[in-house]
């Protein structure tokens, strides 16, 4: 299998590549790093064993936050627990209130605007290519992505997006 | 206006374990043994039983469905013409008489007298064989012919019959009826034997019998039969006869009288030889109750 070639890529480069892309999308879904750790390795497992045919690398980033995002769905599905506030604390993600940052705020959306802000903003992703990878209709994620930016509005309590 | 961003969000790092991680996991795959080859032992010992058993059991469900080979029955039962329906329900199952018959004149007899599988239980008790052939004409010409089976017990000994191979037919005496000797019938005491027929009469020519010589009519044996009601057969109760001439004179007595039921009819019959009478002529059989009563008589000539 390490001769198998992912865009051009071998595995171990792909990898080292898009780790940071894909835990970003597990800790932006779970919030918790242990959790994430699951879901971004299962993710790696499966470009592993599906060995997907993918030509370009901006079809395996797709590929490989699809695969992050239907890994944390199926995780948050199959692992609900109730967690002490304790183990809560520790193992949650925090990210800096004070400055232009809101990142905060963002986490603390509901699920459907947070994928779609996260695409849009952070990834830097078009309505076209985020519907294509969260499987939506495109005036489905505009609709989501106006929704969400009002929401995060009220979180944060300002302006600026 | 200041611009917010998501930077904390955007440039988060793996840790390097994780990473490490991700990238072992080709190696891992590789060590991960296959489940099948790790049991592969155990699934072809399973396979190999399974298979085993389907063939043992496939051999036993096919010797299973041979059918023993059909034995031909001994008693190639000829069937009277008359009698085929007709079954003894009391008839003794001594098979003595089947083999002491000739298969000619004797199954005659005994296919005249009784009914048709009466050839192999009755015996008489005191008869020797003789073939009878009741008349039902007392006027007839006093011969008796045997009557050929037809179907012979033995048919490597039993020589073609003069007459028609179909039974005499014995109807009950009351209406001048002589009612039809099918089974041989089980007597209801225990002293007189089992009814069986008569043995092949000698030849009157003295002709040794030569294959294809019918049989000759010879002294036979004469049977007397009514139709009785159904209750002496359910109730056990004994019949006695007595054999009288044409003067009415007592010839022979106390006779075995042996009670058959056939097609919901019941009969009495009486056997006698015909050596038993002095003189040829008509000798009527009375048939009484066990009270003394009589319940039927029937004529029969006696050569």
């Amino acid at each position: 299998m390490a001769d198998v070639l992912f865009a051009g890529l071998h595995y171990e480069d792909v990898v080292r590549k898009y780790s940071s892309t894909v835990v970003s999308v597990c800790i932006m879904r779970l919030k918790n790093w242990a959790d994430a750790e699951d879901c971004f390795q299962n993710t790696f497992v499966n470009l592993y064993q599906n060995s997907p045919k993918i030509d370009t690398q901006e079809h395996l980033k797709a590929w490989l936050i699809r695969v992050a995002i239907n890994e944390c769905t199926n995780y948050i599905k199959k692992n609900r627990r109730f967690l002490s506030l304790s183990e809560t604390k520790e193992q949650s993600v925090d990210f800096p209130t004070d400055g232009l940052d809101i990142s905060w705020a963002l986490v603390q959306l509901p699920q459907k605007y947070r994928d779609v802000l996260y695409l849009y903003y952070c990834e830097k992703y078009k309505v076209a290519e985020i519907a294509d990878i969260l499987g939506h209709n495109p005036n489905t994620v505009k609709t989501l992505l106006k929704r969400g930016r009002e929401k995060l509005k009220s979180i944060y309590g300002g302006d600026g997006i | 206006m200041k611009k917010v961003n998501f930077d904390s969000l955007t440039n988060l790092k793996a840790p390097d374990s994780w990473i490490e991680n991700a990238i072992n996991v080709p190696k891992m795959q590789k060590k991960k043994p296959l489940a099948f080859l790790k049991y592969s032992r155990t699934l072809a010992a399973v396979a190999c039983l399974v298979i085993v058993s389907a063939v043992c059991l496939s051999v036993y469900l096919t010797n299973d469905r041979v059918t023993p080979p059909i034995t031909p029955n001994a008693s190639i039962n000829n069937q009277n013409n008359d009698n085929t329906e007709n079954k003894n329900e009391n008839n003794s199952k001594d098979t003595q008489n089947s083999q002491e018959i000739s298969p000619t004149d004797s199954k005659n007899t005994l296919d005249s007298v009784l009914p048709d599988t009466g050839k192999e239980t009755i015996e008489p008790s005191e008869k020797p064989s003789g073939t009878t052939k009741p008349t039902q004409n007392e006027s007839e010409k006093p011969t008796v012919k045997p009557v050929s089976p037809s179907e012979t017990i033995e048919p490597s000994e039993a020589p073609p019959t003069q007459e028609p191979t179909t039974l005499p037919v014995v109807k009950p005496t009351i209406p001048s009826e002589k009612p039809k000797p099918t089974v041989p019938p089980t007597h209801p005491d225990d002293e007189t034997p089992p009814y069986t027929p008569p043995q092949n009469p000698p030849n009157l020519d003295g002709d040794p019998g030569s294959p294809g010589t019918p049989p000759p009519q010879a002294p036979s044996y004469v049977t007397f039969s009514i139709t009785v009601d159904s209750s002496f057969v359910t109730s056990g109760e004994r019949i006695y006869c007595n054999i009288t001439d044409s003067n009415g004179s007592t010839v022979l007595t106390n006779l075995p009288v042996y009670i058959y039921q056939s097609g919901g009819k019941a009969f009495a019959i009486c056997d006698i030889h015909s050596s038993d009478v002095a003189q040829q002529g008509n000798y009527t059989c009375h048939f009484y109750s066990q009270q003394g009563y009589e319940i039927g008589s029937n004529t029969q000539y006696i050569s």
